[in-house]
């Protein structure tokens, strides 16, 4: 082989290595730059569930009289469910800003537990099929008190909230 | 040519097209980390300000000043109810179920702070919001009249120190006396005629000075800085709630001008609107209820209608002062039937 072939076999075979290493690094940065997106996605949707709660535990269209006191805590009107989920089926729009890609249900616990005493207040999914125990989701679960004021009465229930 | 003459050329050539191209590669690299990093920050910030809103927006009659990174905080509230804020030249978020007072820009060193105080007519409505900076000086002006120290004496009792307002008598605002200025933005209520600015507000570009000027508790009149002088905008009507502080009010203080002020009474009217609708339809249920149980008396005191005509007053109020006038005689009416209905021993309207 002459001087100058092998030069540039030299040459060639420079290049392509030099062409491999930097598939792999930009291959590994890639990677790299993926994960973090992945994992900031998985915060902002984790976030995203508490504040759903939170909008939903103190919603005012679901939560027991304060007056004369400022104290009562995680205590839905049992009175309020079902004009609530009447407003909120209304006003689709409006709610979807508040809750976004979530349902948010309360069951009673005790003393009743069948399916009468459950009411779905709002669910709204990303492909607006109902959503199926495949469904990707952040579950939070809250124990509030259900208080009939009419009877006095309080039960025990969970409200339970599953960000999309 | 020598062979050689030509392969050194070559060679040189050869060192020069992979190092622009390596450079190029470097280039595109830092410039794409650079975006992304500015992109990432801007989605944490307004993570974080989302988080903020929503959880304070929760907690009532608290100030809460928030540690930020530096940045320039923009809101919008038009006509058309859109409601949006974003930061430098991030993209909107919107905010068009949350109640907040605010100036179109805030700029943010390093803290951002808000004031939650909540809005019951006579139900509760929801969490108004007021936001402010430590980048903003208020200024409260005020004369030796009745009204103005009846203004003060409020603010004193309701606002939280913690904000950046300086309270000072006319003359000695506009002399500039015993007070310094050192913050990029200015906000000034007038609790008296409006006089000459001073010096140092004329100075200041016209968009980063706010003045209202309070003339009762149920108006107030916009201002805006042209030049050397305060030209009158818009009035705004103001709402009584049944409850002191009325945050109402209050919004007056923190919003850039009457569209915004007006804009987020509507986001609070809308809110109302819809509870209205609830607590008639509940209201509906409680008759039934005492029915079925033989509570005659309790059944009887339930008028379900309070809450309709509450509804209508709301969705025809144009938000001038007669209408806000019914809405609160309405709200007033409810508020003693309930006291009323409490008193015989039965469940309160709301």
């Amino acid at each position: 082989m002459v001087k100058g072939q092998v030069q540039m076999t030299e040459t060639i075979g420079i290049v392509i290595v030099f062409s491999i290493l930097i598939v792999f690094a930009l291959l590994f940065f890639s990677r790299i730059q993926q994960n973090s997106a992945d994992q900031q996605r998985t915060l902002v949707a984790g976030e995203k569930a508490v504040s759903i709660s939170f909008s939903a535990l103190f919603l005012p269209e679901l939560e027991c009289s304060k007056i004369g006191s400022d104290d009562i805590k995680d205590c839905i009107d049992v009175l309020k469910l079902t004009p609530a989920a009447d407003v909120i089926n209304e006003n689709p729009q409006y709610y979807f800003k508040l809750f976004g890609y979530s349902t948010i249900s309360i069951e009673e616990i005790y003393p009743v537990q069948d399916p009468t005493h459950t009411w779905v207040l709002y669910s709204r999914t990303r492909d607006s099929q109902p959503p199926t125990e495949f469904t990707q989701r952040a579950r939070t679960p809250i124990p509030v008190a259900l208080y009939n004021p009419v009877t006095g009465d309080y039960a025990f229930g969970v409200m339970t909230i599953d960000a999309y | 040519m020598k062979k050689a003459q030509v392969s050194v050329p070559f060679q040189w050539m050869y060192v020069l097209i992979a190092g622009a191209v390596i450079l190029m590669l470097f280039i595109t690299f830092v410039s794409r980390q650079k975006d992304s990093s500015e992109k990432q920050l801007s989605i944490e910030v307004t993570q974080k300000l989302n988080n903020i809103f929503t959880l304070t927006a929760q907690s009532t009659k608290t100030f809460n000043p928030q540690r930020m990174s530096p940045a320039e905080l923009h809101f919008s509230c038009d006509k058309d109810d859109v409601s949006q804020y974003w930061i430098g030249k991030g993209s909107p978020e919107s905010i068009e179920t949350i109640a907040v007072f605010a100036s179109s820009r805030i700029p943010i060193e390093k803290q951002l702070d808000t004031w939650t105080w909540p809005f019951d007519m006579p139900f509760s409505v929801m969490n108004v919001m007021f936001l402010s900076s430590p980048t903003i000086t208020t200024f409260v002006v005020y004369d030796d009249e009745p009204f103005s120290e009846t203004i003060r004496t409020k603010m004193q009792e309701d606002f939280p120190g913690e904000f950046n307002v300086i309270d000072i008598e006319i003359d000695d605002f506009t002399n500039e006396r015993g007070y310094s200025l050192s913050t990029p933005l200015v906000r000034m209520i007038y609790l008296t005629d409006i006089q000459q600015l001073p010096p140092r507000i004329q100075r200041m570009p016209d968009q980063n000075v706010l003045a209202v000027r309070i003339g009762s508790e149920r108006t107030a009149t916009y201002y805006k800085k042209q030049g050397n002088q305060l030209i009158e905008d818009e009035a705004v009507a103001i709402i009584q709630t049944l409850d002191d502080p009325n945050p109402a009010f209050y919004g007056v203080f923190f919003s850039q001008n009457a569209e915004f002020y007006q804009c987020t009474m509507r986001k609070i009217f809308k809110r109302m609107s819809l509870l209205a609708g609830l607590y008639e339809a509940r209201a509906d249920e409680m008759k039934r209820e005492y029915l079925r149980n033989n509570q005659r008396e309790c059944e009887l005191l339930v008028d379900p209608d309070l809450f309709r005509q509450l509804k209508q007053m709301i969705d025809s109020c144009d938000g001038g002062q007669s209408c806000l006038g019914q809405i609160e005689r309405a709200s007033e009416h409810i508020s003693q039937r309930s006291a009323i209905i409490s008193n015989q021993g039965c469940a309160t309207l709301w």
